[in-house]
Parts: structure tokens; sequence; C-alpha cells
């Protein structure tokens, strides 16, 4: 059975990938599929992507658009990628990922620049949070290759 | 009345099985035979399977969820799902290592063309230059293997590369997006032809009215899944037409070892392993004929070689397609809708000229419809929110040109065999492109990246990648089909030299790889092979 802490983990994740409600069923296979990984976090600073991320949705958004960049297959990517998996797959959450979302072109180019302005101002904040912590506790991966 | 032993059930041992069966004659086919699970609810869409399966989760990611994608250095926008298993799954008695070659290797019922995405192409006199054989050997078993499985197609540009001399069914109604892309070529085809590239639509081995036991295709999005209503043709269904002649045998769960011979070198049967009990058997026939893929028939081979001389020589010439996948997207279509309930795979297809036929470039887009999402949304270079936004409004506008190039016999390019500690044969398989072969890469890649431009798509220079050798799953070449009278080669007739009765029904008889699937050749090659042992 999952802690609580994990449980918070997973209900955290499935939020910020957009299904703040989800059967429990979901939460026990991502805790079981993590359980299986034979890799954990590559370092310290991996580890504290995945911990800050599993705070809230927010940080979850800002600890995953600095991982794209820095630790682009490292454990909170995996961790995202699995979640979402799980979502699009269950019959209760999967009719919000397998769907287009139309509307006139104007619109969705639109939309596309608004997501595309606040992904930039994210990314700003991400690595004014991020990097600090990057550089204390990813020493090991400046003098290691990932 | 002869007594063939096929060894494989994949694309050639079938259709060389049928041709012989139905002139009256034996077959036993000798197959480790790794079974397709049934298909559930097979008139439900993958949508609908998802809400109406008792345990999606285990009927698509696995019971463990180890069939996600996770994001990694070499990413795919897709993963063969856990009914795709009995594909890949591999016998302990089976051992490889390669290097600069990563081969998938299969053992089902039916072989590798279990997970065919159906790309069925005539092959031109050009393709078969290398060949001893003329296109007009082949073409009249193209027209049998068309009436056998149904291929949907259209008379379009694509024929100055590929004939269409079979009969063939209408084609698949068109996706939007595809249909799009098909209009602006119709407009700009001579700035895309001065390119050398020419479009049209893919040939595909999907049933658009029903055949017997298989029904026409309804579009219910489960391509990747495996077709439940075997509108997409897989060559178990082939394996089990084979049942209904009172002479052929089916032995399941044997893997071969080696080939019988007698004292003046004449084939007499096979050699094989029961996989569960361990036991070895024999099984005789008039003529054996190699059909389990060129790289299990090439081990099949060399074992023999080895046990009969004590050792076994290198097979030089393993060819395979080095495969590109470029995405890409086509602004126009930002904002509209999709039907995620389709045909998953292409619709339409490329083809290109090169200096020489290994130049040749073929080529296969499939417009993005219902798909897995994730293993997309993790290589988008934003966070997963921001990723999943722009996929909504971009996903009807995303598609993929998947191409391959020829390739040609190397002597550097070689399959050959190792004797390990605990005495098993293991294959070992080398294989390095040479200068020409990138070089020949990236003019491609350029003038299908500038022929996709003028059509209105974009294909961004990063997300285009060259695939490591081995993922086209197209291997041939080791024992090639030539009339120079050389040692490890095949006649004609695919008859090995040096051995009587001896027959190589599959691609490891290739005598130069062409660009275009080969999958149809095979099939129609092997029923070649079986009409000349009369």
């Amino acid at each position: 059975m999952p802690n609580e802490w994990e449980v918070r983990e997973a209900r955290t994740f499935a939020s910020y990938l957009g299904s703040p409600s989800f059967p429990s069923e979901i939460s026990d296979r991502y805790h079981e599929a993590i359980g299986d990984w034979r890799i954990g976090p590559y370092d310290r600073f991996d580890a504290w992507l995945v911990r800050i991320a599993a705070t809230s949705p927010a940080l979850a958004s800002l600890a995953d658009t600095y991982a794209r960049f820095a630790r682009p297959y490292g454990d909170l990517r995996r961790r995202l990628t699995l979640m979402l998996a799980l979502l699009e797959t269950h019959g209760a959450t999967h009719a919000a990922y397998d769907r287009a979302r139309p509307s006139s072109a104007a619109a969705a180019w639109l939309a596309l620049a608004g997501a595309g302005t606040a992904w930039a101002l994210r990314a700003v904040l991400a690595a004014v949070i991020c990097a600090p912590a990057h550089l204390v506790l990813g020493a090991k991966a400046s003098r290691q290759s990932v | 009345m002869a007594r063939h032993l096929v060894i494989g059930s994949g694309a050639s041992g079938v259709h060389y099985a049928l041709t012989v069966l139905e002139r009256g004659e034996e077959v036993t086919l000798l197959d480790v035979g790794y079974e397709r699970p049934t298909a559930p609810l097979p008139d439900a869409t993958y949508a609908q399977l998802k809400e109406q399966l008792e345990d999606p989760l285990t009927a698509i990611l696995g019971e463990r969820s180890e069939y996600v994608v996770y994001p990694g250095p070499v990413s795919k926008p897709y993963g063969f799902p856990p009914s795709k298993g009995y594909v890949f799954r591999q016998p302990t008695t089976w051992s490889l290592t390669s290097r600069g070659f990563d081969p998938l290797v299969s053992f089902a019922r039916g072989g590798l063309a279990e997970a065919w995405t159906g790309g069925s192409y005539e092959l031109d006199e050009r393709d078969l230059a290398a060949f001893p054989f003329s296109l007009g050997d082949l073409q009249p078993h193209y027209a049998t293997v068309a009436r056998r499985i149904g291929i949907a197609a259209e008379r379009d540009d694509l024929e100055r590369f590929s004939p269409m001399t079979a009969d063939y069914d209408a084609p698949l109604p068109l996706d939007a997006h595809s249909g799009q892309l098909l209009t602006a070529y119709a407009r700009k085809r001579q700035r895309v032809n001065a390119l050398g590239v020419y479009l049209g639509r893919s040939r595909v081995a999907v049933l658009t009215h029903a055949r017997g036991e298989r029904g026409a295709c309804t579009q219910l999005g489960r391509c990747l899944m495996g077709c439940p209503r075997e509108s997409l043709y897989a060559p178990s269904y082939t394996l089990r037409e084979l049942h209904r002649f009172p002479t052929f045998t089916y032995v399941p769960g044997v893997f071969v070892e080696r080939i019988l011979l007698d004292d003046n070198g004449s084939a007499t049967g096979a050699l094989a392993r029961e996989l569960v009990a361990g036991v070895e058997k024999k099984f005789t026939g008039d003529r054996v004929v190699l059909a389990a893929g060129a790289l299990a028939t090439s081990r099949i081979y060399l074992s023999t070689l080895q046990h009969e001389n004590g050792a076994a020589p290198e097979l030089p010439g393993l060819m395979d397609n080095r495969h590109v996948m470029m995405p890409f997207l086509t602004p126009s279509r930002v904002g509209s809708d999709v039907e995620i309930a389709s045909y998953q795979f292409h619709h339409l297809a490329l083809g290109m000229r090169g200096a020489s036929p290994g130049g040749d470039v073929h080529g296969q887009i499939t417009a993005l419809k219902g798909a897995q999402v994730h293993p997309i949304v993790s290589t988008l270079p934003f966070d997963f929110r921001t990723s999943l936004a722009v996929f909504g409004r971009v996903r009807a506008a995303l598609g993929i040109a998947n191409f391959w190039l020829a390739d040609t016999r190397r002597a550097a390019n070689i399959a050959h065999l190792h004797l390990t500690n605990g005495g098993r044969h293991q294959l070992i398989l080398s294989y390095g492109d040479n200068e020409s072969d990138l070089g020949r890469t990236h003019e491609a890649i350029a003038a299908i990246r500038k022929s996709l431009r003028i059509i209105g798509a974009i294909a961004p220079k990063s997300q285009t990648s060259v695939l490591p050798r081995g993922s086209s799953v197209h291997y041939a070449g080791t024992l090639p089909m030539t009339n120079e009278d050389r040692a490890h080669t095949c006649r004609a007739d695919a008859s090995v030299r040096g051995f009587e009765r001896l027959f190589v029904a599959d691609g490891a008889a290739f005598s130069s790889l062409p660009a275009k699937n080969i999958t149809f050749t095979l099939m129609a090659n092997a029923v070649r092979i079986a009409h000349a042992s009369r």
C-alpha cells in the first residue's frame, strides 16, 4: 500500500496533468510501476525535483519546466510520463486526452501564443527557483555524464 | 506426392505452403509459433475499449505498466501494446548479438509480418536488376498474393515506381489531413516532382470489403493493437487457411537447430528441439524450405555447416533498409478536429529515384489520428501541461513521414556463428555504414523535407531521426540468389548451391534490398519458388 506522501504525489501529478479526480486504481498502478523500476533518481537534484513537484500542481509545473531541459530523461519526467499513460488509458479519465481541441484557426493560434508566453515566463521563474538547487545538489551531474 | 518440410510460418512460409498444398502436395510446417491472443470486444473502437474493458490498464499498458513508453535519447512516438508481445517473444534457445545493427526477430505464428503496417508495393525491373530472374517471372505471383490477402490501392503517380499488375481493391477512405496533403500535391506536383519526389496513396493489405472470415475495415482505430476484425492482413490468417488441407501438418513449439543431410549433401529433414520438453526430434521431407526469416534462416544454415564441417563461414551481404522518421506539422490544420476512431496507419506514400537503384527511396506518410498521447507529449519541448495544451490544438496537424533507402550487399556486413561455452549457437551480426549511405540519406532527407514544405507541411530538422540499422525490420541478403556459381548462394529457383533439395524462401535469398517494403514481394517470391519446385 502506498503511504500518505506517495498518495499525495500521485494526486498532485494527476491534477497537474488535468485529472484532479481519478480512481484509486491509477494511484495503485502508479506506485506498483515505480516499485518495479530498476533505475531511481540520478542524483540528489533529481530526487529534489520529484519532491518539490509532488507538493502542489503549481510547483509540479515549475519543476517539470526546468526538468524538461535539465533532466529530460530523469525521475520526474519518467514519473509524469507514467501518470499520463495511466490517465489516458483508464476508462474514467481517458476522454480528456483522446481528443483534439477544435476551434477556429485564429483562436487556436492565439491559444498557442498564450501557452507559449506563459511557458516562457514559467521557464524564467523555474530557472530562478531550480538553478541554485541544481548547482548545489546536482554537482555530481557536472562531473559525470548523465 | 512431394513432401515439403517448411521451417517458419511467416509471410514467405505460409504462401509457399499454400501454393504447394493447392496442387495437392504434402506440407509439414515447423514453427516456434507463439500465438496471437484473442482480441477482446471485436467491434469496440479504441476509446470504447478503454471504457468497456474490465481492466484497460493491463490490456493496453501491461500488468505492471511495462508497456509505457518513457522519454529517452532515442524516443519513439508509439509503443507496441501487450497484445503484440507474442510477435517479439523469443525462446531461450535463440541467441543473437550484433554490432551496428539493432534487429527485431519474431517466433510468432505469422512471424514479423504480424506487426506489419500493410504496405504492399510491386517491385519494378530496376528493383530486380541484381536478381537472377525477370519481373515477368514474379508478376503473376503478385496477382496470386493480392487475391489471397486483399490490397487496397489506387492508380496514381506512384505507378512510375511500382507497377500495378495485380487486382487491387478500392482504396480506404482518406482521412482529412492526408486528403489535404494530396490535394496540395496535385496543385504543386511539378515543384515536388522537380525534386525527384512523387506522392500517391499508400497501397495497404487492408480489406475494404469482407473476405471469408475477415471483415472489412470499420475504422476502429485499433490497428496497432492488432485488428480485431482481421481487416489488416497478417500471415497467421493464411496459416489458419492451411489447416483446411488434409495434407497439412503444423508442428508448433519446436526450434529448428539444423538441417539434416545425407552422405551426398542432400537435405532430408530438420533436427528440432521441442521447447517444452527440451528433447530433440527429427522431421523429414523431400524438400526442405527455409522460411524462418533472414536472420533465423542464416542461423539454421550456419549451424548446419558447423555441424557438418566443424566450422561455419561468415555470410557476407547482410542488408537492411536505412530508416528515417520525419515528424511534421501542417500549420493550416492547427485548430482542426480529428477523427480518433479511424484507420491508424499510413494513407499516403512517396517515391524518389536515386542515381542508381541503390539510391532509391520509398516512404509512407501517416497523419496522426488515434494514438497514445504520452509517447508524443513527453517529447515536445515544454513541460507536460503546456505540451498537452499545445498537443490538443495541433493534434490534427501532426504527421510522420517514415522513409527507407534501398540497400545493396556489401562484404563487410556479415552474419556468422559463435559457439558459446555452453555449446549454444549464437548468431552474430555486424553492420557498418559507408560514406555513400550517409550522403544519400541526407540528400533524401533534404528533398523530402522540401517536398513537405511545398505541400504545406513543416518538418523541423531537430525532430528528424535516422534510426539505427535494423529498425526497418527488412533483413536480407545472406544467401542471395545469383547466377554466379558461388558457395553460400542460391540459384534462381532458390535452391541452395552445394546442397540438394534445400531451398530458401525468405529474404535471406534476396539479391538486393529495394527501398519498397518487401513483405508483398516476399510472399510473391515464395509463390514463385513453390511453382518452380514442381
